[in-house]
């Protein structure tokens, strides 16, 4: 992966959200798309980038297939592709190394226990997904909810099975995970430092300028 | 260098807790802390490292003493020095994505330069050997690998005092044997080294004395040697691990019936690793007992989720009772109980968690008392399933198993974190099965287990079938 600073992302991100809002137009989205999807490659992140226009292409034609047919449908798949963009630069941040996060928060004087934070929330989203398709297992070697019928017929129940076994891992692992952080040294006073040479560079000012430009085009241009 | 003199713990809600505690620990000496669950280990080794009452709110009394320093008046960054801890599940430890972040996390928190980091992280990961891994992703390495990783982590500041809490408890025969050599050479290095287990035989070669804490209490203090000629009675009684078993007879299984499981040739893939398991026979009969063993990712847990339904075989057949079944149907008859009870319990009580998902019938009522007798559950009947101990909540979901239509069990690991009544607890429960007629198969490292439960053995390597046969090979 070639690497930008993560203090580039954290600005692409600020820069990418307030035009977010402004846009007014479908078009204004669709080119943020593209320019992210541009983003991503650079920093070779094929996949994703990958990934996240298809989806982004699915999401608008399924709301146009419901425009005028059922408005509720049409509006969350909006919602849903409207966020595409700023999902994908924040990909950026969490694909990346939290090592080299932390050491980037820091320079910003970014507060030690939001750092932290930030770091156990992305560390924390593979976990629950593991979780999660554990529970799944669990509830389908048990013969609960083998089918996808069983969960359009007690919607509830399964929310429920499904949230309890959750919480109760979640609980416990956050114990240990609170308990390790006190061993490990996360709680000291001194500041952090990092094994990686993290350093705003040329590439990243030229990053920001490009990124600013396309970005300012697409909102005055489209 | 670690030393305790009458100390008492208590926490806050004052439920368990450890009374007149005092021993002494040089440095370089290995300490095993046994005693049944929950009988305290868990507390001592927290108010060994100061994080009782630090982190777990309680109240401490007496003298705890690490390198002539009272851990519990610590700063972050000394208990950091002083400890390196290795929790039973590694997997809740790790902060970082990359095995070498992961290694340098504790060292880089305190503040050391980067280059005295880099000369650390080669020194400790030579130590411990997993120079090649560092650059992997931690969560695509084998639970061995992960363990090496998270006691590589606790070394790299070089601590005096080295904590390690069940660690055996996800590794494989292989895998315990590296680890003893581990802790070897760290015991070699000065580190005094503090381990609560339950599986006490393996670490006999190591160990200079066995600390047994009954009831909060030390009731006895053994050296290597008085370990080793305690008697299995002695040990039982005492509500720990016994050396050998009664091995199961042999003789009472009639073959010459039709198999109520025939298994040809089944192989499956797993898409992305495409690792699985390849061409597997098997018959099973009613009533018997089958123990899979191999090393951790030979693929004793594919196959048994092939057999239980929840993946699709990609070729081969599996016969129950002369018919061929499908995964859905697979999937009624095989009942599987994971390692990690917590995913499988769903209710708010255990009498509903046993019953769960069935109309409550008349006579499903009467299984249901049937089970709840069975398993001893009765006085537990109306306790939320979450504040059980691990050994009872195992005991629910063999209940449940129990109150189900399923004629064939697969148990993962269920003696994995287990004290002597739980594993003779297990041992009945999987007789008591197979008296029924039922078919249990069994993924386990445990050969305690193994033996004393099963009449069939089948060793799995790199998703094959090498060895089978009526006695441990």
């Amino acid at each position: 992966m070639r690497k930008l600073d993560n203090r580039t992302y954290i600005i692409l991100l600020a820069v990418s959200t307030v035009f977010w809002f402004l846009f007014y137009k479908n078009n204004q989205i669709h080119l943020s798309v593209v320019l992210n999807a541009l983003l991503l490659i650079y920093i070779r992140e094929y996949k994703k980038a990958i990934k996240f226009a298809i989806t982004y292409i699915m999401m608008i034609l399924l709301a146009c297939l419901f425009a005028g047919k059922i408005a509720l449908m049409y509006i969350v798949l909006n919602m849903l592709a409207r966020s595409i963009p700023i999902i994908m630069v924040v990909t950026c941040i969490v694909s990346g190394n939290s090592s080299e996060l932390m050491s980037s928060l820091q320079k910003l004087k970014i507060p030690k226990p939001i750092i932290v934070m930030i770091c156990i929330m992305i560390r924390f989203f593979p976990v629950l997904s593991k979780e999660s398709v554990a529970i799944r297992n669990g509830m389908k070697a048990r013969g609960i909810f083998s089918g996808w019928q069983d969960y359009v017929k007690h919607p509830f129940l399964a929310y429920e099975c499904f949230i309890i076994p959750l919480i109760i891992r979640c609980i416990k692992l956050s114990d240990e995970l609170g308990a390790t952080a006190e061993l490990r040294g996360l709680n000291a006073d001194k500041n952090r430092t990092c094994i990686y040479d993290v350093r705003f560079g040329l590439k990243d000012v030229f990053a920001v300028i490009v990124y600013g430009t396309v970005i300012g085009l697409i909102y005055f241009g489209a | 260098m670690i030393e305790f003199q009458k100390v008492y713990f208590s926490y806050k809600e004052g439920d368990s807790s450890i009374k007149d505690i005092s021993f002494l620990i040089k440095p370089g000496e290995c300490t095993i802390l046994c005693g049944k669950s929950g009988s305290g280990k868990s507390t001592i080794l927290r108010t060994v490292s100061g994080l009782a009452p630090v982190f777990y709110e309680g109240i401490l009394q007496g003298k705890v003493e690490v390198d002539k320093l009272v851990p519990a008046g610590l700063e972050s960054e000394e208990r950091a020095k002083l400890f390196g801890v290795v929790f039973q599940d590694p997997r809740s430890q790790f902060f970082m994505n990359t095995v070498q972040d992961e290694i340098c996390f504790a060292a880089e928190n305190i503040g050391a330069s980067p280059n005295k980091i880099k000369e650390m992280l080669y020194e400790v990961s030579e130590f411990i050997g997993i120079r090649d891994l560092l650059s992997r992703n931690i969560d695509e390495l084998s639970s061995g690998q992960k363990q090496k990783v998270a006691i590589a982590s606790s070394l790299i500041l070089q601590p005096k005092v080295l904590i390690l809490d069940e660690p055996t408890s996800n590794l494989d025969i292989q895998g315990s044997k590296v680890l003893i050599e581990i802790i070897k050479k760290i015991k070699d290095k000065g580190i005094s080294v503090v381990i609560s287990e339950h599986r006490l035989d393996s670490f006999k070669e190591v160990a200079d004395r066995f600390l047994y804490i009954n009831k909060g209490k030390l009731d006895e203090i053994w050296t290597r040697k008085e370990f080793e000629n305690l008697s299995d009675e002695k040990l039982l009684s005492l509500g720990l691990r016994p050396k050998t078993v009664e091995k199961k007879a042999n003789n009472d299984i009639e073959n010459d019936k039709e198999p109520l499981l025939d298994i040809r040739s089944l192989s499956f893939r797993y898409k992305k690793t495409n690792s699985g398991i390849d061409n597997i026979n098997l018959k099973l009969y009613k009533g018997e007992v089958v123990s899979l063993l191999g090393n951790n990712g030979a693929g004793k847990t594919t196959l048994c989720r092939v057999i239980s339904g929840l993946l699709r075989e990609k070729t081969g057949t599996i016969k129950y009772k002369g018919k061929i079944s499908n995964c859905n149907l697979r999937n009624k008859f095989c009942y599987f109980v994971m390692q990690d009870a917590d995913y499988q319990l769903y209710s708010d009580s255990v009498s509903g968690e046993i019953a769960f998902g069935k109309k409550v019938t008349e006579k499903v009522k009467e299984k249901l008392i049937e089970s709840l007798n069975t398993f001893k559950l009765m006085e537990l009947k109306d306790r939320h399933p979450a504040s059980l101990s691990g050994g009872e909540k195992q005991r629910v979901t063999l209940a449940a198993a129990y109150c189900s239509e399923a004629d064939i069990y697969i148990l993962d690991e269920p003696t994995s974190g287990m004290d002597g009544d739980g594993l003779c607890a297990i041992i009945r429960w999987v007789k008591l099965l197979a008296e029924k007629g039922k078919i249990v198969i069994i993924i386990t490292h445990d050969l305690l287990l193994a033996e004393a439960t099963s009449n069939k053995f089948i060793y799995l390597e790199e998703g094959e079938q090498v060895k089978e046969g009526r006695n441990i090979i």
